[in-house]
């Protein structure tokens, strides 16, 4: 039976201001509830959310997580919401990498379209 | 059936690259202190992206130094550093056998634990509290000047 997506839909912008204003402690929540989606989403356990609050907010563990939600977790949700699927783990490596905030936008700007 | 090893290998290689990982996480902070002999880590410039551009610590900042101090021997300053540095050692050390034994044996074990959703909460709630501590404190004990200068901006 599939899973019931739970809701989290927030503005990319919103999730960058307040991982600056908040020193980082948003992406912590941020990071549990995008694993939960992401999961739901897939019917399968794709990010292991206790790895996911360590792997998502410190750097440079982060890009375990970019890469698996690039890799595995997005594509479903493109199917879901009637794109193509694609791979993004390049991209939000390069990103998670050198800006983690903007990988975070990508990520949250796909979860959004999943409430349209 | 090809679906099913499709799954496997993809599993597999999974694996194989959670225990490089664990390796780099290991090993990394070791040979930065072996070239540590002028005890430069503690004034360097943090290659963190948000210390760099706010000068604040984000939640993961200080866990390298943390592991480079326990290296050392020096556990009071390995805490002081970050609090779940030697957690980071423990975790990947144990990441290590787990996956490597997942590897041999072909099974798989501790799934319900790493996926827990009552122990994400636990933990993101320890890390935020930690954090926010730490953000409390770092605060009181810097200057602006002090915060702009761990900061690329001056």
């Amino acid at each position: 039976m599939a899973q019931v997506i739970p809701e989290f839909k927030t503005d990319p912008l919103v999730v960058l201001i307040l991982g600056i204003i908040t020193c980082g402690l948003y992406l912590i929540y941020w990071n549990i509830k995008v694993a939960e989606v992401i999961n739901a989403a897939n019917d399968r356990e794709v990010i292991s959310q206790p790895i996911a609050i360590f792997a998502g907010c410190c750097y440079p563990v982060n890009l375990y997580f970019y890469y698996l939600a690039g890799k595995d977790g997005l594509p479903r949700i493109h199917e879901i919401t009637g794109q193509t699927a694609k791979d993004q783990s390049t991209l939000l490596l390069v990103l998670g990498f050198f800006c983690p905030m903007v990988a975070a936008m990508i990520v949250q700007g796909d979860i959004n379209k999943l409430y349209k | 059936m090809i679906l099913i090893n499709s799954i496997n290998n993809t599993r597999k290689i999974r694996k194989i690259y959670g225990i490089i990982g664990a390796l780099l996480v290991l090993v990394i902070p070791y040979i930065i202190m072996l070239h540590n002999s002028n005890s430069h880590l503690e004034t360097a410039q943090s290659l963190c992206p948000f210390k760099m551009l706010t000068g604040f610590p984000c939640p993961g900042c200080g866990i390298t130094k943390s592991i480079i101090f326990l290296y050392e021997g020096n556990i009071s300053k390995s805490l002081y550093y970050h609090l779940f540095g030697p957690f980071v050692v423990v975790f990947s050390i144990v990441s290590i056998i787990v996956l490597t034994t997942e590897l041999i044996t072909k099974k798989e074990y501790f799934q319900r634990i790493l996926f827990s959703t009552k122990l994400a909460y636990f933990l993101g709630g320890t890390l935020a509290v930690y954090h926010l501590t730490r953000l409390i404190y770092f605060v009181s004990t810097n200057s602006v000047d002090d915060i702009l200068r761990q900061s690329i901006w001056k």
